[in-house]
């Protein structure tokens, strides 16, 4: 990833912006039942390989910004929610994620026990976190090219 | 009830381009994504940029970027199969450089 990375500064004119966008790495996927203004905490999801991947990701970003290819201009993070009507299209939604995050033990039948006593109009609320890091290219990517 | 091509595990449109505008412009800008998948952030920003060379390492996901490029009339959007590792090097520097969740 940091050769990635590097071979992008080059590609950027002088002063060029790199911004990468990805999933919190802290803050899991969550769960929650709401319903009349209300939410009911279920889960927050976990998942070691995809949480690695990110770790590597971080790990790559603070590379370069210390082998000064590039200098930190900001980082920003944003919670993004998703209202889902039932069971099935939960499983669905989590289907779109690769690799799948899974429930922690005993969540599972948490989430089936409140949403078998939910309230009318209730909805499955998903919350997932991204963050986004941008870096300004330094001369160090250029002077690498010649 | 949403269908399954409604369903998105994706921050809903137009929140990524506003928090990138945060750091940086991209209107008139010579803008690269690596690992632009379908071209669901692309074409969230593309009609502003100069210009888009956009790149994924799956065929599929950049033919059907291509087919979307043609019916939105996109023209300055280029979408190739690369991967990062093996990004296009000639012609103009570009100004600003997007990992859209694939770093």
């Amino acid at each position: 990833m940091v050769h990635v990375l590097r071979r992008t500064g080059q590609a950027l004119r002088p002063g060029g912006v790199l911004v990468s966008i990805q999933p919190h790495r802290s803050k899991r996927l969550s769960i929650s039942i709401t319903a009349r203004s209300q939410r009911v905490p279920v889960a927050a999801l976990v998942n070691p390989p995809f949480e690695r991947y990110l770790s590597a990701a971080e790990a790559s970003l603070r590379r370069v910004v210390l082998d000064r290819w590039f200098t930190l201009i900001g980082r920003t993070s944003y919670d993004y929610r998703t209202r889902l009507a039932n069971l099935s299209e939960l499983d669905r939604y989590l289907d779109l994620l690769s690799p799948r995050p899974r429930f922690p033990p005993g969540g599972r039948r948490r989430l089936n026990a409140l949403w078998a006593s939910r309230l009318p109009g209730a909805r499955i609320q998903v919350t997932e976190s991204m963050v986004l890091i941008a870096l300004r290219v330094t001369s160090t990517a250029h002077n690498a090219r010649r | 009830m949403k269908t399954h091509s409604e369903l998105s595990a994706f921050p809903p449109p137009g929140v990524e381009v506003r928090i990138i505008e945060r750091f940086v412009q991209l209107a008139g800008r010579r803008i690269l994504e690596v690992g632009c998948g379908d071209g669901r952030l692309t074409f969230q920003y593309a009609s502003r940029a100069s210009a888009v060379v956009a790149i994924d390492p799956d065929p599929d996901s950049i033919a059907v970027a291509r087919r979307v490029r043609a019916v939105e009339g996109v023209r300055h959007a280029a979408f190739q199969v690369a991967s990062g590792e093996r990004l296009p090097m000639s012609g103009q520097p570009f100004d600003v450089a997007l990992f859209s969740w694939s770093l």
